[in-house]
């Protein structure tokens, strides 16, 4: 890169990440397997261990091995805005934590010119403890500023997120809502020559989340250049110049961004709706899995195409792994064929307990009047287990929903007039 | 009719004219390949703010919510040395040469607990960062060198502490050996690190680690002249016992500060090559688990 052009920010060239699996610790059914297995273990865990940081000439020895990310390349230039779209799953983290140097590339190499930032997660390394000002001086010189830097900021920092009167509040008597834009305030003037950025902008309220949106361009039009992972495919369009598009960890797209989106959003369309059961681009520790989404009449038949306004039942069926299961949370939200989340269901927000389910079984969640417009959906399903994240899969089951007589009228708003529908009277004042 | 530019377009073009000329600054990332020494060097010198925020942390967080907060730097040795003198120095009847056993016992525990707090609290401080590690970049070297600087806070307080006793048993140490004490301070920071490097990139592998220290250190204790006189060691036996990089510092620490005996020049430099070559192998070994701590942490 140094010999040649100056306005190539980023370069990454077959760019790879593997990863091992199945190094957990497994255990055992009977005492007595426990004891020699216990007995033998010392050896074998001492190679395990140490495999997980060395893979050795045992390159054949592939069932344990997944590739994250293979043979990625692209080139960024100055002032250009990358958007990374891909189901969960598709190396996109892997990628941001590769160009970040959180963590090492199997094969490949990639260059980044002048000061590079990353921001995987807001707010990392805040201490509850400290005091806001505390928390930017950390915060900042662990993203890569001096504290001189950090000082000629600082009231500006401060300004940005709106919290100048509590700069000397420990943060863990701060509102999410201040928290997080501290947060962002201080990823914000970290005046970056490339930044990289995960997801972040989904958070804090509207308000501020457009005023990041407005500092990212600034950002961008200042000279810099952001590589930017987001579900949010309107905002990706919004922001972004350019995009790539991963799938299993492989480059599958890359060029303007608009159309990379719509060849994506074409295969999210197409693909066909492989059984819930057999799909492999899960996150989640696997004590639960979903094997299954179904909507149906209440107590009845199964649908695939809903009128707007119908009392539904979302079913979810579930395999366990055999363990007793505590308690359980379905969290599911209907999104847009672009992944644009439009509502979400829980158990956590109905306050109903899911205790001690047997190990395989249906969770029903009613709906007594589906509020959406007519349009094509899918859900998004996520299962915790006491408290952690058991299994999300995006994009679990398609449906349509079909124009009805919602309102009495028989009046209808049209797939232009949004994506809800809401009883409403109207009255003069 | 002129304009004035909104507060964020201001902000943006002030920024544009601060943009600095660092294009020459090339991130390369490679796979299966260390960056050479120096650049190592370089990046911990970019972020050596960042060590200073670390420092502050732990110093603030560490007596967070308690009752006693800093009285705790003060209450660890003295406890200990009221411990020592009861049960070594009385019952036990273990000689302290010619200094009153409290003063004997305390000179040596002041480094001890420095020592052992910093290695503690090193030697699990890439589990405890876990989070961070995985999320953001920097030296990683900087987690486990964290401890050692906050400790500096509670060893200054406890040296005020030793100079107190010392005072009540009526013993005021010489000009010299608070001028050599600076050194001293700096000798068992660096056996302090020595141990804390190895110990915190083999605990980011091996949880192992987590419950061998506890031992490892009780073990110390007594390889270290704290509750006996070093000559109580056959002489014959004694240059392998200095191998223990703390026993040119105790040794130090008693002659320096109450003048007992003179000051132990061999272990002292023993002491000092043991540490750095302890910190020269142990950053070796860092820098290779230090490559796929995101992944295993």
């Amino acid at each position: 890169m140094s010999t040649v052009d100056s306005d190539v920010m980023v370069r990454a060239e077959g760019l790879g990440k593997r990863y091992r699996i199945g190094a957990t610790l497994d255990h055992d059914a009977s005492l007595i397997a426990t004891a020699v297995r216990g007995l033998a273990g010392p050896v074998r865990n001492f190679r395990r261990l140490r495999a997980l940081r060395t893979f050795g000439d045992e390159a054949t020895d592939t069932r344990n091995i997944v590739w994250a990310l293979r043979d990625v390349s692209f080139e960024l230039r100055r002032g250009e805005l990358l958007g990374v779209v891909g189901r969960n799953g598709a190396g996109k983290s892997t990628l941001l934590k590769i160009l970040a140097r959180i963590t090492e590339p199997t094969e490949g190499t990639a260059e980044l010119r002048g000061r590079v930032s990353s921001l995987l997660e807001v707010g990392t390394g805040f201490h509850p403890d400290l005091t806001g000002r505390e928390n930017v001086y950390l915060n900042g010189t662990m993203l890569g500023m001096t504290r001189r830097e950090v000082a000629s900021r600082f009231d500006e920092i401060m300004e940005f997120a709106e919290i100048s009167k509590f700069v000397d509040t420990p943060v863990k008597r701060y509102s999410s809502g201040m928290y997080v834009r501290l947060a962002f305030s201080i990823a914000a003037h970290l005046d970056p020559d490339v930044l990289i950025a995960d997801e972040v902008l989904a958070v804090g309220d509207a308000e501020f989340q457009r005023k990041c949106l407005g500092e990212m361009r600034t950002v961008a039009e200042g000279g810099r250049t952001v590589i930017f992972v987001s579900h949010n495919h309107s905002l990706i369009s919004s922001l972004c110049t350019r995009a790539i598009w991963l799938e299993r960890g492989r480059l599958r797209a890359e060029g303007d961004v608009d159309t990379v989106l719509d060849q994506y959003a074409h295969s999210l369309q197409h693909d066909e709706a492989i059984g819930v059961a057999a799909r492999t681009d899960r996150v989640g520790s696997g004590r639960i899995r979903l094997v299954g989404v179904v909507l149906r009449e209440p107590g009845g038949n199964v649908l695939t195409r809903v009128i707007a306004g119908q009392a539904v039942e979302l079913v979810l069926s579930y395999q366990g792994d055999g363990e007793p299961l505590g308690s359980v949370t379905a969290t599911v939200t209907a999104e847009t064929l672009l992944r644009e989340p439009i509502l979400t269901v829980s158990n956590a927000f109905s306050g109903d307990s899911l205790e001690r389910l047997p190990p395989s079984g249906e969770l029903v969640c009613r709906i007594d009047e589906l509020p959406l417009n007519e349009a094509d959906y899918t859900w998004s399903v996520r299962l915790d287990v006491d408290g952690g994240m058991a299994d999300f899969i995006g994009d679990a089951a398609r449906f349509h929903v079909d124009p009805s007589s919602f309102f009495p009228t028989r009046m209808y708003p049209g797939p232009k007039g949004g994506w809800l529908l809401v009883r409403h009277t109207w009255s003069p004042n | 009719m002129a304009t004035a530019l909104p507060p964020e377009c201001e902000r943006g073009a002030r920024r544009r004219l601060a943009l600095r000329a660092r294009d020459d600054d090339i991130t390369r990332i490679v796979a299966r390949r260390r960056s050479g020494w120096f650049e190592y060097a370089r990046e911990l010198v970019r972020f050596r703010d960042l060590l200073l925020y670390f420092v502050l942390r732990d110093v603030r967080v560490r007596y967070s919510q308690t009752v006693l907060g800093f009285g705790w730097s003060v209450l660890q040795p003295f406890l200990q040395m009221v411990v020592f003198s009861i049960f070594f120095g009385g019952l036990a009847g273990i000689s302290s040469g010619d200094v009153p056993y409290p003063v004997f016992s305390l000179a040596a525990v002041v480094p001890w607990i420095y020592f052992l707090n910093g290695v503690s609290a090193s030697s699990i401080s890439l589990i405890s960062n876990a989070q961070l590690i995985g999320k953001v970049y920097f030296p990683r070297l900087l987690v486990p060198l964290a401890p050692l600087g906050a400790g500096i806070v509670d060893l200054a307080i406890a040296l005020g502490l030793l100079f107190g006793v010392m005072a009540v048993y009526g013993i005021f140490p010489p000009l010299w050996g608070l001028l050599v004490l600076p050194l001293l301070v700096v000798l068992v920071v660096l056996a302090a690190a020595g141990f804390s490097i190895w110990l915190a990139a083999l605990g980011a592998l091996y949880r192992d680690v987590r419950y061998v220290t506890p031992f490892f250190l009780q073990t110390l204790l007594f390889v270290t002249p704290i509750i006996y006189v070093v000559e109580s060691v056959p002489e014959s036996v004694r240059p392998f016992y200095s191998i223990n990089p703390l026993v040119g510092v105790v040794g130090g620490f008693r002659s320096a500060l109450l003048g007992q005996g003179p000051l132990p020049v061999d272990s002292l430099m023993t002491s000092a090559i043991v540490s750095i070559t302890l910190i020269v192998a142990g950053l070796w070994y860092f820098r290779g688990v230090e490559r796929a701590m995101a992944d295993v942490a």
